[in-house]
């Protein structure tokens, strides 16, 4: 459902050398697997994500989503993606309904249509209380509900989740979480960064290490193990990480 | 581009932004409430200010030695009154406001002839001293001056009677002054000076906020992102906002307008109640503006608030934040205040290159209009530049929608660079390129190449060509890693595209030709500037070095730099997001309005659709430089008189005059090489098999 063949990101900053961001990275995600991508900040997560969500291009390699190549019908992967991320987030002067309201538009859903979806979607992610007021008022959790609505808007077979749980507190951390499982379970291929390796361990079909724009390793937890003799991700990842710095001093 | 995501778009940024009190405040509050307020209350304080002077008395003190004639002089006027105060201490006594003025009699050596002076005919020196900041005494001045000069006006006819001698001998003139000016025009005159910077500084402060906010304020909240995970382009997403920008700047305009000239008209009309002098020397009454001029406001408005909203958000948008963005709209707000500036300075008219200069040429207008002076043609011209700067402006923010390290810029400051590693080599340019390609070759052509046809025609021509044209087509593609010879067409075609190219130009030669012809008799006549413009193409008649110049500059360079510009670069980009009946024709008329000139603009657009058809069908701009050559070509051998002008539909009758047409014949026979022209290009000079 998802794949990036060689997918490379080289920024080039006003000053200053370019920076390879994302460097010659493979992978592919099936329809109801949840790939997680670990790594420190500034490992690529965000920019690697930002290509398969068409925010930006590749300066190589490519990537596509439900067969649709993300650089030549941007718009139709778009169709086909639901993007979330911690800079995705919600018009302050807008009311829940009109937030859904207006994406729904934006994705060419017809009016009646789309009047019916917001209605199932408030019933399913509760948000009948607060969906009428603006979004300025919301508690963190609340936002959150509605940009996991938001996502749902045109029932996307590809979710693609940049440290979705970032800032949360526990409780709707465990909304996302139990939202995730639920998309898998549905058939939807998800992505989804994290730096919390707990979060990972727990909900990933398998898992893939991105250090300094490199994928460095993937698989699933037991796979990812026995390669490093680690007993847990954290472990498995230090010692990945050590490896590749190590490798590149030489 | 779907119209339907655009206009969601739009909608929902004019929500979000009527929702912001700020907005509404700049908006609606400013022009709806407090300018009625301050000029209502203004006008009133004036009103009262006035009537309260006209009721006081004014007080003055005389001091010692002013001769009994002046007291019985003040004394004749009711609202004079003569008091007792220290004369000493006037400063003093005039802050104080126990007294208005001080009349003290003059410095003279003998200060007792001062009671005889004016029985004897001498001159009485007198001061009147006074303070000029305070109200109440610059009116006593005004008041015992006028008064005085009247009493002294008296005292000479009557010093002038006694003599014997007749009041003519020191009148030698009586000047009228008589303004011809209609009562329109003088009020358009003031008003003109102030309207149209107001105008203008209205639609920059409407777009200002909403380009800020829809761009850097929508960074700054994380929000950005969102609206680009959505299947809509870039494109779509620049449209939607920019449409919400211009509706914003468009209503405070118009607001602000509608909401002075209401305030004006009863402000008028309170002050010609309390008196002519208060309304001033001119009736701004007389200002009273026709529907047509209503509408041609509106028409110069709309490109103008589309340049300054297109402009204000592309700056914007370089900005993380709404702060930082602000500080770079602020300077440009300022700098297009300056040419609206301008438009007060005495001698700047709308002739020339002004008509091409931005902001400046429309505030420059609107004063035209508002004193009934403005011609078709400034209209034109005006609405012409203004609309290519506009595209231009709307063209660099799509351009900077579309790089990701502006729309998602993390760090601070101008991420702009310009590098040409960054575009992807391609076959042809984008719409956008070519469209940029046109804007600034047009406006170059402006600026420098009417500069340096006006110095000197052909070797001008040469270098608007050369020197303009072709390095902006060229370079542009270039730049933006474009396959010149795919994009420009450059490969061979078969070889009866020139055949048939050949014949249609022979035809359309006559056909436009007579197309010319009907339109100087029936529509537009050719203006005297243009004909004059063209004389040094008459000059030495007979010399060969001097032909080939004139043929090199006015045939061959345009044949192949405008072909290069307009079949290559523009009819190539437009083909890319267009039908190609649709990138033909809209290649064809961009081609007709760099013509400038009103009376040239159609048929050259006709000739343009011709020679855009046959580069696209036969897939090689070679048959389109032949067909621009024979053009062009046959013109210059007709004005050099190489060939007789009888051949060019113009029949010298007896006596000098000259009978222009076509015999229907010769009308026929073109029509129908034209026609075989079009069958051979199409049948035996396509090479776009696809095409067919």
């Amino acid at each position: 459902m998802i794949q990036a063949v060689d997918l490379t990101k080289t920024f080039h900053p006003p000053r200053g050398k370019p920076v390879e961001a994302v460097r010659a990275v493979n992978f592919e995600v099936a329809p109801g697997e949840v790939y997680g991508l670990l790594g420190p900040n500034g490992a690529g997560k965000t920019s690697l994500l930002r290509m398969l969500g068409t925010i930006i291009t590749p300066t190589s390699g490519h990537c596509a989503v439900g067969g649709l190549s993300s650089v030549d019908d941007p718009v139709g992967v778009r169709r086909r993606v639901g993007f979330m991320s911690g800079n995705t987030k919600l018009y302050r002067r807008l009311s829940g309904r009109e937030t859904l309201r207006y994406f729904g538009r934006l994705h060419g859903i017809a009016d009646d249509a789309l009047a019916t979806r917001i209605d199932e979607l408030i019933a399913a992610f509760d948000l009948t209380d607060f969906i009428d007021r603006r979004c300025d008022s919301y508690s963190t959790g609340q936002m959150q509900r509605v940009s996991i609505a938001r996502v749902m808007l045109h029932d996307p077979p590809v979710l693609i989740l940049d440290e979705p749980t970032l800032g949360l507190d526990i409780m709707s951390s465990r909304t996302m979480l139990d939202f995730v499982g639920q998309a898998r379970d549905r058939g939807t291929a998800v992505i989804f960064s994290t730096h919390y390796m707990t979060e990972a361990e727990l909900l990933c079909d398998r898992i893939g290490f991105l250090y300094a724009g490199r994928l460095l390793a993937e698989g699933t937890t037991d796979q990812l193990y026995a390669q490093t003799g680690a007993t847990n991700l954290k472990d498995a990842f230090l010692s990945m990480a050590d490896a590749a710095d190590a490798e590149a001093a030489r | 581009m779907n119209l339907r995501t655009i206009r969601t778009i739009a909608f929902k940024e004019l929500l979000e932004t009527l929702r912001d009190k700020r907005t509404l405040m700049a908006m609606i509050g400013i022009p709806l409430i407090l300018y009625p307020l301050i000029l209502l209350v203004g006008t009133q304080a004036i009103v009262y200010r006035q009537g309260k002077t006209d009721r006081e008395t004014s007080r003055v003190v005389l001091a010692q030695g002013v001769p009994a004639q002046v007291v019985a002089w003040l004394g004749e006027d009711e609202k004079i009154e003569v008091v007792q105060g220290d004369e000493t201490a006037a400063a003093q006594g005039l802050a104080d406001k126990t007294f208005d003025v001080v009349l003290r009699p003059g410095d003279t050596e003998d200060r007792d002839t001062h009671a005889t002076v004016l029985e004897d005919g001498g001159t009485l020196p007198l001061t009147l001293e006074f303070d000029s900041t305070i109200p109440r005494s610059a009116a006593a001045r005004g008041r015992i001056a006028l008064r005085l000069h009247d009493a002294a006006d008296a005292l000479v006819s009557k010093r002038l009677n006694d003599a014997g001698v007749p009041p003519a001998l020191i009148q030698p003139l009586d000047l009228q002054r008589s303004d011809l000016a209609p009562p329109k025009k003088r009020a358009g005159n003031l008003l003109g000076n102030a309207l149209p910077m107001l105008m203008i500084m209205m639609l920059g402060l409407g777009a200002f906020y909403p380009a800020v906010d829809l761009t850097a304020g929508e960074k700054e909240r994380g929000t950005f992102e969102t609206l680009l995970a959505t299947p809509t382009s870039r494109r779509e997403i620049v449209w939607g906002k920019f449409f919400a920008v211009v509706g914003m700047s468009l209503a405070t305009g118009l607001l602000n307008l509608g909401s002075m000239a209401i305030t004006l008209w009863f402000q008028l009309k309170q002050l010609t109640a309390a008196g002519p002098q208060a309304a001033g020397a001119v009736d701004l009454a007389a200002l009273s503006i026709t529907p047509l001029e209503v509408g041609l406001i509106l028409l110069i408005l709309v490109p103008l608030a589309v340049l300054i909203s297109a402009a204000m958000m592309s700056l914007a948008l370089m900005a993380r934040e709404f702060k930082e963005a602000s500080n770079y709209i602020s300077p440009f707000f300022l700098a297009i205040m300056l040419p609206a500036l301008l438009v007060s300075v005495a001698g700047v008219e709308l002739t020339g290159a002004t008509v091409f200069a931005p902001i400046a040429n429309a505030a420059l207008l609107f004063k035209g209009l508002l004193m009934d002076t403005a011609t078709g043609v400034q209209v034109f011209g005006v609405f012409m530049s203004t609309a290519c700067y506009a595209l231009l402006a709307l063209q660099v923010a799509v351009w900077m929608f579309s790089r990701e390290d502006v729309v998602l810029a993390e760090e601070k400051g101008l991420p702009l660079t310009l590098k040409r590693s960054q575009f992807v080599p391609r076959d042809r340019p984008t719409a956008g390129i070519s469209i940029a390609a046109f804007a600034i070759a047009l406006l170059l052509f402006f600026y420098v190449g009417t500069w340096a046809q006006a110095r000197e025609l052909i070797s001008g021509l040469v270098i608007t060509q050369w020197g303009i044209l072709l390095p902006v087509a060229v370079g542009l593609l270039w730049f933006v890693r474009v396959d010149l010879v795919t994009a420009l067409r450059l490969r061979l075609p078969r070889p009866m595209a020139f055949v048939g190219a050949a014949m249609m130009a022979l035809g359309s030669v006559v056909l436009v030709q007579q197309l010319t012809f009907w339109m100087s008799e029936y529509l537009i006549e050719t203006p005297e500037a243009f004909s004059q413009g063209m004389t040094p193409l008459l000059a030495h008649p007979g010399s060969i070095p001097t032909l080939l110049w004139i043929f090199f500059a006015v045939a061959v360079s345009p044949a192949i730099c405008e072909e290069v510009l307009f079949r290559g670069a523009i009819l190539s980009g437009l083909e890319s997001k267009l039908k190609p009946l649709a990138a033909i024709t809209v290649t064809a008329v961009l081609f007709g309005l760099f013509h400038i000139y009103l009376h040239r603009v159609p048929p050259t657009t006709l000739l343009g659709l011709a020679i855009t058809w046959v580069a696209w069908r036969s897939g090689s701009l070679w048959p389109a430089v032949l067909y621009h050559l024979i053009n062009n070509g046959l013109a210059v051998l007709v004005v050099r008189e190489v060939i007789p002008a009888t051949w060019f539909g113009q029949k010298e009758l007896p006596g000098g005059a000259v009978e222009l047409g076509y015999p229907l014949g010769w009308l026929a026979m073109a029509l129908v090489l034209f026609v075989a022209g079009i069958t051979a290009v199409q049948t035996l000079g396509s090479r776009n098999p696809e095409n067919r």
